[in-house]
């Protein structure tokens, strides 16, 4: 019944062309970008370093859901989320170079940790920050960097408790660790219900500091949501055509695609409820958000482009109990899910890190440093999360509701 | 003449064998009853997938276009007026009670078509074959008519004693009516 993985050569060589060709393309297009070539790198390491995080912490959210929830139909490629939760440990290392970054002035990604900025004799003095709406309290480098460093340690330590208790279980048996995965799965969803959202506001929403929205968190969380169930698909999709995963048949994907379906409407939704209130007040401190979406031409592109892709796209596909049926459709829509939210968060981020907050002028561009940055961390989640499969059994045979998984369809 | 022959098993296991094998022997089933949903047995039956959902789809496009095209039209054509400093067509304003009536009409037509469906309207009379398959046994009905020969009577009889039947009743609804 165990089964182990065996990362193909050719994987591998995928994986570090991706990483290669990546860099090359990086540093190509920041030579390109001239002056501010070094600004866009920092801004897409921290769209792609975001995104993983995201991906990896909502594969494991949806895990922990079904823990608690007595779900049963996932146990078959439970372990292909589980893997791609240690992405997270990864992607903290490039959180803390931001972080450094942000500490030493290394960049200008977060305009709130400008030298000078609540200093009223200096150029980058900024009244609304530090007196108006009294934001330096929060965002202050010692409070920003104990939140940030609290984040990476506590999605760290439940993740890889989440991963040894299932590890446990294929050696222990069930009656050993049943229980107590339950609770650590409880205690995951509560960490992950608090740093979602301020994690959300700390590393995205600060970005554009002087604006704030309260569901920006759980618009984040739909989001990468979304990304992580299409990373899913592609994945089981994958280990299927290299022959593993011989139980898991087009039910299973059924229900990820439902999910799939289920969480972009979700995405709309809170991005809509997100606009709509912004739009109907018209307050000015609201809606620069999204004037600066607005007035560039690319951003306003994207802007509505990302609604098509993320939205409109997946609603037609997916609403078919057919498309859902099929891999290759799925496999098509989950390419470009991947890639619709990726353009998401391009556009939650870079008009806040690539704009001048003194003059107002936009260095953002769309191009090699995008899509090279977008191929490296591809190429890091191929290595880290196939380097991970191969280490346990891909069936968890001591789970049991292997049986339920086994025979899960969906009712016609 | 509305008259039945139920076969009635103990155990969801030998129902569904059940079903195949008097599919096999060229009877036509014409209702199967049970206490709770039976895994497999819309396959055994050989049923056609629900079309439920076309309606609900009919329905949600339909609740869609009333009220998008109501607010518009009253909005911005019959009695124009500024509101919130917005334009007289301002598409996003209209999105919320669109979306409310969509999923409104969705879910009416679909419980009302659910219903039409079903024979369950307010002067319904169930056709209960019997009470005890609302409990614990599953019942297996074939439609008999003024046609079946005692010949056909002991086939189906036959037929259900090799199954594996707890126990076999000839049910008739024109008694209910006397």
């Amino acid at each position: 019944m165990t089964e182990t993985y065996n990362i193909s050569s050719g994987l591998k060589k995928a994986g570090a062309i991706f990483v290669g060709a990546g860099l090359v393309a990086v540093i190509l297009g920041a030579l390109l970008a001239g002056d501010h070539g070094i600004a866009r790198i920092w801004s897409n390491l921290l769209i792609c370093t975001y995104y993983f995080t995201g991906i990896g912490l909502a594969s494991i959210f949806l895990i922990a859901a079904h823990q608690i929830g007595y779900g049963g139909w996932h146990i078959l490629i439970k372990r292909i989320p589980e893997a791609m939760g240690t992405i997270v440990p990864v992607m903290g290392i490039f959180l803390l170079v931001i972080l450094a970054g942000t500490l030493f002035h290394g960049h200008h990604l977060y305009h709130w940790a400008a030298e000078g900025i609540t200093d009223p004799t200096s150029a980058q003095y900024d009244a609304i920050i530090t007196e108006t709406q009294g934001k330096s309290v929060f965002f202050n480098p010692v409070f920003y960097s104990v939140r940030i460093i609290a984040y990476i340690a506590l999605w760290t330590a439940a993740i890889y408790a989440m991963r040894n208790i299932s590890k446990k279980e294929d050696v222990l048996g069930v009656q050993a660790t049943y229980q107590k995965s339950k609770y650590i799965a409880a205690i995951f969803i509560l960490i992950f219900a608090v740093t979602s959202s301020t994690g959300a506001w700390d590393i995205v929403m600060s970005v554009d500091p002087h604006w704030y929205s309260t569901l920006f968190g759980w618009y984040n969380f739909a989001s990468y949501m979304v990304g992580a169930l299409a990373t899913m698909i592609l994945i089981v999709a994958y280990l299927k055509s290299q022959g593993y995963l011989k139980q898991v048949n087009q039910e299973h994907f059924h229900n990820i695609a439902m999910l799939m379906f289920g969480f972009s409407v979700f995405y709309t939704y809170l991005w809509f409820s997100q606009f709509m209130l912004i739009w109907y007040a018209n307050m000015p401190e609201e809606t620069a958000y999204f004037m600066a979406r607005f007035d560039s031409g690319l951003f306003k592109f994207l802007f509505f482009l990302s609604l098509f892709i993320n939205f409109i796209f997946p609603f037609l596909l997916l609403m078919r109990r057919d498309s859902k049926r099929s891999v290759e459709r799925l496999v098509f829509a989950s390419i470009v899910l991947f890639f619709g939210h990726w353009l998401d968060f391009y556009n939650m981020i870079t008009p806040g890190t690539m704009t001048d907050h003194v003059t107002g002028e936009s260095h953002a561009g769309f191009g090699l440093v995008e899509f090279g940055m977008l191929s490296v961390f591809v190429g890091i989640f191929v290595f880290v999360v196939f380097n991970t499969l191969t280490k346990q059994s891909l069936v968890p045979v001591n789970n049991p509701y292997l049986k339920e998984s086994i025979t899960h369809h969906t009712i016609k | 003449m509305d008259k039945y022959i139920v076969g009635l098993y103990d155990d969801e296991e030998v129902l569904l064998t059940a079903v195949k094998k008097v599919k096999q022997a060229g009877f036509h089933i014409h209702e199967v009853v049970t206490p709770f949903p039976v895994h497999g047995l819309d396959d055994a039956l050989g049923l056609k997938p629900s079309r439920l959902h076309t309606v609900g789809f009919a329905g949600g496009a339909t609740g869609l276009t009333i009220a998008l095209s109501f607010m518009i039209w009253a909005t911005a054509v019959d009695y124009p007026i500024i509101y919130g400093g917005k334009p007289f067509l301002s598409l996003p304003s209209y999105i919320p009670i669109t979306f409310e009536f969509t999923v409104l009409l969705t879910a009416i037509s679909m419980v009302v078509a659910f219903f039409i469906r079903c024979g369950l309207s307010i002067s319904a009379k169930p056709k209960i074959y019997d009470e005890r398959t609302t409990d614990y046994l599953f019942g297996l009905a074939i439609k008999v008519t003024a046609d079946t020969s005692q010949d056909d009577y002991a086939r189906i009889n036959e037929t259900f004693t090799n199954t594996g039947v707890a126990e076999i009743k000839v049910r008739d609804f024109d008694d209910d009516k006397k």
